[in-house]
């Protein structure tokens, strides 16, 4: 499905983008982005860039080296500060972060697909637009800048560079049209890349392994290995569209199974987290004191993490709903109370 | 020093007591103030203690030992059948029999009690940061996403479990 899923996007995204740019030689804003939503599968690259993000109020800029092999394969490497020696990687069918204090390697299993319907929920929800060129890590870049259509609300920016596609920076926006994140290569070189992606492992190191193995299973087989009925949100925000459901082990580590269904409009995504409250006791029962006050049945716990993360977990009788990405604290509870009073009122 | 949710619970009493070396009070300090969780248990902590030192000291009767030692010296007239059965089966010989008595109910009474204790922002805030890993994972597949930075909020959000 994954295999199949990338060229059937681009082909969309390019017929698109091709149609709007009839007559120039390079394509419209949409082709340049069609091609970067491709670029990562046929150009290997090491580099060095710079990143700050907002996280909980205040900037964290640290440097990485990112050494990109394909699609499905990229290192990348924190060097400062705090963050020195952390490492994320994907490496085809599995995602892995590793922490060189604690020497812990965290494994996430990756479901098939994903990718499959982002490209076309994008080019419907955002507009693309050229805004120039400038040059980035020494190389020319055309800069892009997606703004919603409803809203017209700058979302993000990025920085493509002109000979491959690559993506050389890019900046994105909160939905209050802050700047919550940007990252910009300053030294990058294309070709062969020689170094290998091996998961740090040997003496002292803990591997721990998620299981999120399925995508898009039938409800009821979803059902019978859950030992319960997820329900999709009554309340989802406009633009907004189911991607996929993935069953995983409950991320506290408790055993239980949870369902993870996520959601997309292209750009932000969020994910609606379902678990049985009788296997995992991992939620909140405090009162709704840091969070919105909701009915005397909801429990919730609101945290803001910053930079598209904020989650918001509230507990019923019969499920545990959590929900984490990119939307305001009140979409969140918005969306999780009616997960969970869906899956209550059944 | 860092101190982490389980062992600031444990220095609650010697931190209420001003009893902790400077570095360790300090840490303590900066761990509350960055943790709800353990900020609230250290309020119920205090909570606790000044219930307990609100209750009015009371003296014990002039009279107290003296009336003790009497009790203890008088011959035992009245002793009950039970209790004069048991220096023949002998208190060493009762002795792991009681204790694994009193360990049996105070296991049961904690099986039955631990499912009814609310459980804190601090467990949930556990589950969240690992919550955001795993969203995070995913997001990071779409081929536009910035990696870089959702890993950054996956580290941090992981560091600052407890929080």
């Amino acid at each position: 499905v994954k295999a199949l899923s990338g060229p059937f996007v681009i082909a969309i995204l390019l017929a698109v983008g091709l149609l709007d740019g009839a007559g120039s030689q390079e394509g419209s804003p949409a082709a340049i982005l069609a091609r970067a939503y491709s670029a990562g599968a046929k150009h290997p690259y090491t580099g060095v860039g710079e990143t700050e993000v907002v996280f909980q109020g205040r900037k964290v800029s640290t440097r990485v080296r990112i050494t990109h092999w394909d699609a499905s394969r990229e290192k990348i490497e924190y060097l400062d500060g705090d963050l020195r020696g952390f490492i994320v990687a994907h490496d085809g069918a599995v995602h892995w972060h590793y922490e060189p204090r604690t020497r812990r390697l965290r494994v996430w299993e990756q479901p098939e697909g994903g990718t499959a319907e982002t490209g076309s929920i994008l080019l419907r929800n955002y507009e693309v637009k050229e805004e120039g060129t400038q040059t980035v890590a020494g190389r020319q870049a055309w800069v892009l800048a997606l703004r919603c259509r409803a809203r017209r609300m700058l979302a993000k920016r990025l920085w493509v560079d002109r000979e491959t596609y690559a993506t050389l920076g890019s900046e994105d926006y909160d939905c209050r049209g802050l700047c919550r994140s940007r990252s910009m290569m300053t030294q990058v070189g294309f070709g062969e890349v020689r170094d290998t992606l091996v998961a740090p492992g040997g003496l002292g190191c803990t591997r721990l392994v998620r299981d999120t193995s399925i995508q898009e299973l039938p409800l009821d087989q979803v059902a019978s290995r859950l030992g319960f009925l997820p329900r999709f949100p009554g309340y989802v925000p406009q633009h907004f569209e189911r991607v996929g459901t993935c069953l995983s082990h409950c991320p506290c580590g408790c055993g239980a199974l949870s369902a993870q269904i996520r959601y997309t409009d292209g750009l932000r995504s969020f994910s609606v987290f379902e678990t049985n409250p009788l296997h995992c006791r991992c939620s909140s029962r405090e009162s709704c004191a840091r969070g919105a006050h909701l009915d005397k049945a909801t429990s919730c716990y609101v945290k803001e993490y910053g930079a598209g993360a904020v989650v918001s977990n509230l507990q019923g009788e019969q499920t545990v709903v959590v929900v984490v990405g990119d939307l305001s604290k009140e979409e969140m509870i918005r969306v999780g109370a009616s997960a969970r009073t869906s899956a209550e009122s059944r | 020093v860092t101190i982490h949710c389980q062992e600031s619970n444990d220095l609650f009493p010697r931190y209420s007591a001003d009893d902790l070396p400077r570095r360790e009070r300090e840490a303590l300090r900066r761990h509350l103030a960055s943790c709800p969780g353990c900020r609230e248990e250290y309020a119920r902590f205090q909570a606790t203690i000044g219930l307990l030192d609100s209750l009015e000291e009371k003296e014990p009767p002039a009279d107290l030992w003296s009336r003790v030692e009497q009790e203890i010296t008088r011959p035992q007239k009245h002793t009950s059948r039970l209790l004069r059965g048991l220096p023949r089966l002998g208190w060493a010989r009762l002795r792991p029999a009681v204790a694994w008595g009193v360990g049996v109910v105070a296991i049961a009474v904690f099986l039955i009690l631990a499912p009814l204790r609310p459980r804190g922002g601090r467990d949930a805030s556990l589950a969240a940061a690992t919550y955001v890993e795993q969203h995070t994972a995913l997001a990071g597949e779409d081929p536009l996403a910035d990696r870089v930075a959702l890993g950054i909020i996956s580290r941090l959000a992981e560091s600052r479990r407890g929080d």
